[in-house]
This record gives structure tokens, sequence and C-alpha cells, in this order.
């Protein structure tokens, strides 16, 4: 390579009359570049470079808080997709019929349920199910509703049972029931159901399996209380 | 310009053999992976502490138990009888799986069945496991996986399993399966 390099060097230097024309313009023009690359002080081009750096994230909005994605707003029998799970939020109850869920309001007091009408989809390839653990749950019983701290309780629809178990693509109607004092909610209230979503990950070296973190609200549902009165 | 080419060659070379030790290698997981035994319909299979006979293997649009319940849908019924094995230990029967493509199907937790049956050394019991499939599961081959879990995820590891291969195109169809009952198995 240097080989190579220095003899196109020398073809350059040399005063050979036929090609040098060319081969003189380039060189006079090359040194003319850095004649006034020269003239120009280097703390001027740091200053410069930082100008221009500044002018780009202006133009970008500079120091301005970036714009967070609105949390989208879904409609009652629209379905979301969070958690890799499509939930599709069909109605919102006051019920004083426990049905077939196995949560007992305390009649004495006038407790009553609140069901959440849930179907769901499990769009992973895994079983999952619909219960987590995890205070902040990234699967069903994420589903919240604001100004109620508690996590719901997950059953099948008109069926009795533990803790319903997502299939892969197998839809599923659940309900979703909390407890509440008999003047916490009335028939007509529009409340605001808060649907999850979150971050799926694979455990490598310590973790294992797959696993869905950084919950958050994904999506929000405003819903109309329906009353149900017990015959 | 010899050296330069041996030089070019051999790093060539090299790449191209970590490439393919790279591909060559087992998962991390594999070091702790369940040891499979496979298993034919009506045939007794072993692994080190579960013995199971397949029985029977269907397919229903409904499905009931003797208590009552009844669920439609799309159902692989799998009749079997299992018993513990070697010493006593752990034996509830809860890792039953059907990998079918990507998918992977746990045997229904709804009506009475005989998942996570506790299950007995040397004593088979016999009962039904159901899967609840989507509609649109084409009716392609999948692979059952019977196990008593002892890890804390209900996984096997570095232990035995059994694994049934099923074609499920050629499995029976029927409108409504009575699962059969959870009881000792009669031979």
């Amino acid at each position: 390579m240097t080989g190579a390099d220095e003899s196109t060097e020398g073809a350059s230097r040399a005063p050979a009359p036929a090609s040098s024309s060319a081969a003189d313009a380039r060189a006079r023009v090359l040194g003319w570049a850095r004649r006034s690359i020269d003239l120009v002080p280097t703390s001027w081009l740091i200053t410069g470079a930082g100008a221009v750096l500044l002018a780009a994230t202006a133009l970008f909005g500079g120091l301005e808080a970036a714009a967070v994605d609105p949390i989208p707003v879904v409609a009652v029998g629209d379905e979301f997709v969070g958690s890799d799970i499509g939930m599709t939020v069909t109605g919102v109850e006051l019920r004083d019929d426990r049905g077939e869920m196995a949560l007992i309001p305390d009649a004495a007091t006038g407790e009553r349920i609140l069901v959440v009408e849930v179907d769901a989809v499990n769009r992973f390839m895994l079983p999952r199910s619909a219960a987590s653990d995890a205070v902040v749950s990234p699967t069903i019983d994420g589903i919240g509703i604001e100004g109620l701290d508690e996590k719901a309780a997950v059953f099948r629809a008109g069926e009795e049972g533990g803790t319903p178990i997502l299939q892969p693509d197998v839809p599923v109607s659940l309900l979703l029931g909390w407890i509440v004092g008999p003047d916490d909610f009335h028939d007509g209230d529009e409340i605001t159901v808060t649907l999850p979503d979150s971050t799926h990950g694979v455990g490598s070296f310590v973790v294992r399996g797959d696993y869905w973190d950084g919950v958050r609200v994904g999506a929000t549902v405003q819903a109309t209380i329906d009353e149900v009165v017990a015959p | 310009m010899r050296r330069h080419v041996l030089t070019w060659l051999l790093t060539a070379a090299l790449l191209a053999c970590a490439w393919m030790v790279s591909k060559a290698a087992l998962p991390d997981s594999s070091t702790i992976e369940a040891f499979p035994a496979t298993a034919q319909i009506g045939e007794e299979t072993g692994a080190r502490n579960l013995v199971v006979t397949v029985t029977d293997a269907r397919i229903a649009s409904r499905v009931s138990d003797a208590a009552g319940w009844t669920a439609d849908g799309n159902w692989l019924v799998i009749d079997l009888e299992a018993a513990g094995a070697g010493e006593h230990g752990p034996s509830a029967l809860s890792l039953a799986e059907l990998t079918i493509g990507e998918r992977t199907f746990s045997a229904t937790e709804r009506g009475t069945t005989f998942a996570r049956q506790v299950l007995v050394t040397g004593v088979p019991r016999s009962g039904s496991l159901a899967f609840e499939l989507p509609d649109d599961e084409t009716r392609e081959t999948g692979v059952l996986r019977l196990g008593i879990p002892t890890g804390a995820r209900g996984e096997v590891l570095l232990d035995g399993v059994i694994d049934l291969p099923l074609d499920l195109s050629t499995l029976p169809v029927s409108s409504e399966i009575v699962l059969d009952e959870n009881g000792w198995a009669r031979r």
C-alpha cells in the first residue's frame, strides 16, 4: 500500500508537462484549503460546533419537556392489547347477587359487588394466569378502577372455580369483582377503568422464563355503572 | 503479499468457525432440561418418578364432567392412567402441556379433571385431561408432555418427563365427551 502511495505522489510532483495540469490544479486547491483552515482558530471551530448542536436541539424543541403520548381512551366493547393480552371491557355492573363469584359481601352492612365484565384473549404463545402475585399486576387483575386501590378478584363468567388460566388464542369471558361499600358507587355513575400494559422480557442468567414488567396504565375506559337489582 | 493473503484467509476461517460454534451451541437452559421418554397411546411408559399409560385421545366440541360442569369449545380429551414410581415424593401430575407449533396449552383447570391429580406410588389412578384449544387450531401434530414438577415455576428440571406425539388430524371427533371420573385404574 505504502509503495503505491509513494509512486502516485512522486508522479504528481514530477514536472511531467503532459499530465501535470490537472494534478497541479488539485494541489493548488488542496493547499489553499489547508491554508484557509489554518486561519480559523481551533476554539472557533469548537464554538461553532457547539452552536450547531444547540441550534439542532432548539429545532427539536430545546429543553422543552418531550411530549408524552397521551394514554389512549378505549370505548366499552373495543379491544385493547396490553401485556400481550387482548382485553375488551363489555360492561360494569353493581350487583347484590354474587352468582358464581367467590366473593362474599357483608349483607348486614349493605356491601355490594362492583363487577367489570372483560372478554380476554391471551395473545402470547404460552398459557398465562389471569392473576399475579405482584402488587402491580401486568395481567387481568391489573385492570383497575380509578379510586379503588385493591386488586380485583378474577373469575370466569358463569362458572365456579379458582383463578382462570388463559390459554393462547382462546377467548374467555371474565368477571372482575370488588366488594364495595353501600354508598361508594351508584347506578349511572361514570367510572374510569384502567387497563394495564407492560413490557415482555425473557429471563437470562439468573432469572428464567418469560416475565412482564414496567407495568403502566395502557388505556382507560369510560364506563357507566349498571345496577343489577336482585329479584 | 502472501503473508497478507494468509492472514486474511486465517481470519475468515476463524470467523467462520466461531459462527459455526455459536450456531451449534445448545441454548443455556439445555444444562437443566428434562429427559423425555417417548410414549404411544395404549403403551405404558415410565420416567424416573412417573408411570403413565395414555389410553385414549379424542376431540370434542363439548365436554362435561360427572359433577355436571359442561363447556363448549374445541377440546382435546386425553384419558390416562398414571402412577408414581420409585421413592415417594412430590407426586402431583401438575405438568400436563400440549405443544402445537409455537403455542403451548396447559390442561384446563376448569371442571373436575385429572389435572394436578395426586398420584400414588405403584398404584395407578385414572382420569381424563382436557385441553381447550382455539377454534382455528389447524389439526396438526402436537406433543403432549406429562411430568411431576419439582421446580418452583411448575417446570420439570433435570428429571424425567413423558412425551406423547399426537397427530390431531387422525383423532376421532365427537360432539360431546363425558370426562372420566378420577379413580383407581381398573386392570
